[in-house]
């Protein structure tokens, strides 16, 4: 220690001292100008929701399906919510089921087209986060997952029109991007796991299982207490 | 990355569907006009094959010829009740068809594409001969024989007692010719190319034949381009259906399709873009479709290319047909019968207004049919059990023999009904699928 005590003198007499840099002038800083954003600004808790949404179905092999969608959700709290979701779509034929009925194929694949959905789920979202967009905005968003049931009604493609009604699950995950209104653009991909009923296939397979994988985009009036 | 991956190909794999076959097409109607084109190949090795096609085709016209004249009688009620009796028993009758010829060759023999000669590139040998023209069977054979057949004067047998007044002989000879073609005529027909191209003739022929040719027909290989000028006039109508017949003792050589290569799906694909259905009616080199084994092969020919027009015979719903077989009693190379292939044809031309043919075996139990938007049920087939005869009701009707739908009674659709058919096939897809 002995050996280092000059050095060390010499470096405190060298250094700035810490504590006398000079003051600079900001001018007058107004409210508007102050940004809180360690603040939950945007509360879920004990808000509802109602939201619209369009969107597509693309991942069908041989449909590709445009769909809208109406949602109702309550939160319980700032993590967890219920929800109820209406949607309508109509599935077009895709490029692979033209091309297999066409006169080269002459084949018909036993498709059924989405006709409308109903779905009932329990909302999880656990971040509320924020992103400083080019260092000049801040972003408040949140991301969440949701669980429950679905059911859709399509029909077939095919000339019998055979109705069928397809229950099961529904799983998917989202993200609302609050605006300064306290509404939310939603974006989210949902995906129904259902059986469905066929009744051309009863002899050989009647029930399939399918899945109509959703990503659609939509605005979220929100409604808060207080 | 990986679970990523897993999970779009999750969203992407999973639904799963039955494939139902489909017979007849949006623009598929139950029409009573049909015209059919020959496609004759006019290589040296033909002389035995043409000389029978001209000889028998009587039995084709025969087939298709109303009792009564060219057209029914309707000048009153009850002339109107017989010919609708008529109609649906023997709707063969009221077809309305038309023939034209051309060749198996493709390339022509002018410097130039539009130096193409009739019978070149699909260009027909002579205009279309039309159902009721005043002595068609003679029309057509004086085309086959004189115009587009290829004769080696040193292999057509010689029979001087034939004269003119003797009518169709058994076997064509060189005075037969004479008197049919004009003395020495017919000696000045040029021998066919060596390739033959029979699908793309036809696909040239059908191009030559419409006012707006597709844009398959301008295929770079194709003569078409630079010779569209020379036009197929009033072949092509707007009803009805297509049907070629390809006769031809070696395979298909059509250049859009490399050598090897046996799926026609680029022909397939190119007649679908005309606006009525093609079939074809192939009768050719004998080869077992499933051992591909060839029996009396004229000359080395590769099975890829017989397999070709066996394809196109089966996927647009006609028949194919062998052009020699082994003489049961030694075992010799003979031709086929052509009465019989040219009855088959008469039949598939009457029947294209009676039942509709299916390109693979079916489920029995599968099949669906919709006519007009509307589904018509099977028939009820009952057997009077003293007498023998049986009754087949209203509906449809399977056919194995010709693996068709027929229809009867009531449902037997109007003219210019939609008719679509829906079955699952016994033994899977017959060709590769686009996914």
């Amino acid at each position: 220690m002995i050996r280092f005590l000059p050095a060390l003198l010499l470096g405190a007499l060298a250094s700035a001292p810490a504590s006398a840099q000079e003051t600079v002038d900001i001018g007058l800083i107004k409210n508007k100008d102050v940004a809180v954003v360690q603040k939950l600004l945007y509360p879920k808790d004990g808000a509802s929701e109602l939201g619209v949404a369009v969107g597509w179905m693309p991942f069908d092999r041989f449909t590709t399906t445009p769909m809208a969608s109406l949602r109702y959700a309550r939160f319980l709290s700032e993590e967890w919510g219920v929800e109820v979701d209406v949607s309508g779509g109509w599935s077009l034929k895709n490029a692979t089921y033209k091309e297999l009925e066409s006169p080269a194929y002459g084949i018909q694949p036993d498709a059924y087209r989405y006709l409308t959905g109903f779905a009932a789920d329990l909302q999880w979202s656990p971040i509320y986060a924020k992103t400083n967009w080019r260092g000049q905005r801040v972003l408040h968003h949140d991301v969440y997952a949701l669980g429950g049931i679905a059911a859709t009604v399509e029909q077939a493609m095919m000339p019998d029109g055979d109705i069928a009604f397809s229950p099961g699950a529904t799983v998917g995950v989202g993200m609302r991007f609050y605006l300064k209104s306290g509404d939310a653009i939603r974006v989210q991909l949902r995906d129904d796991l259902l059986i469905q009923r066929r009744a051309k296939t009863e002899d050989v397979q009647s029930a399939f299982f399918k899945q109509n994988v959703a990503l659609t985009v939509g605005w979220s009036f929100m409604k808060r207490k207080g | 990355m990986r679970p990523a991956l897993l999970a779009l190909i999750t969203l992407t794999g999973c639904n799963r569907y039955i494939l139902f076959n489909q017979a007849g097409y949006e623009q598929a109607s139950f029409s009573n006009v049909a015209d059919v084109l020959f496609i004759v190949d006019n290589s040296a090795s033909m002389l035995e094959e043409t000389s029978d096609l001209g000889l028998n085709f009587n039995t084709f016209i025969d087939t298709l010829t109303s009792a009564q004249g060219a057209a029914p009688v309707t000048e009153t009620l009850t002339d109107a009740v017989g010919n609708y009796v008529v109609y649906t028993q023997e709707r063969g009758r009221f077809l309305d068809y038309q023939l034209g010829i051309t060749t198996t060759s493709v390339d022509f023999s002018g410097q130039t594409p539009d130096a193409v000669d009739p019978g070149e590139a699909g260009l027909l040998i002579a205009p279309p001969l039309q159902k009721g023209d005043d002595g068609l069977a003679d029309a057509f054979r004086y085309d086959l024989l004189c115009q587009a057949g290829y004769w080696n004067a040193g292999q057509v047998p010689d029979d001087p007692a034939y004269t003119c007044d003797q009518g169709t002989p058994s076997v064509i000879s060189k005075q037969y010719l004479d008197c049919v073609c004009g003395v020495g005529a017919w000696e000045d027909n040029p021998q066919g190319s060596g390739a033959e191209e029979p699908i793309e003739a036809a696909l040239m022929a059908l191009c030559r034949s419409v006012d707006d040719p597709p844009e398959a027909c301008f295929e770079a290989t194709s003569p078409f381009a630079g010779s569209e000028a020379q036009q197929n006039e009033g072949f092509f109508r707007a009803e009805g259906s297509v049907v070629v017949v390809i006769v031809t003792d070696e395979g298909d050589n059509s250049r859009r399709m490399p050598q090897g290569e046996q799926d026609p799906a680029e022909y397939l694909e190119a007649f679908a873009s005309f606006p009525k259905p093609v079939k074809f009616a192939v009768i050719g080199p004998a080869m077992d479709p499933e051992t591909k084994a060839l029996t009396c092969p004229s000359t080395a020919i590769p099975t890829w290319s017989v397999d070709r027009l066996q394809t196109v015979a089966s996927a647009t719903g006609g028949f194919y047909r062998p052009i020699v077989e082994e003489a049961a009693s030694d075992a010799s190379c003979v031709p086929t019968r052509f009465s019989d292939h040219l009855a088959d044809l008469g039949d598939l031309l009457a029947n294209l207004v009676t039942a509709f043919q299916l390109q693979s075996i079916p489920d029995v139990t599968t099949i669906r049919v919709w006519v007009d938007g509307e589904e018509v049920g099977a028939s009820l087939v009952t057997t009077d059990e003293e007498s023998g005869t049986t009754t087949t009701g209203d509906g449809w009707t399977y056919d194995s023999a010709q693996n068709a739908i027929v229809f009867w009674g009531a449902a037997i659709p109007g003219y210019n009904a939609d008719v679509d058919i829906f079955y699952r096939p016994l033994d899977g897809k017959p060709r590769e699928l686009p996914f």
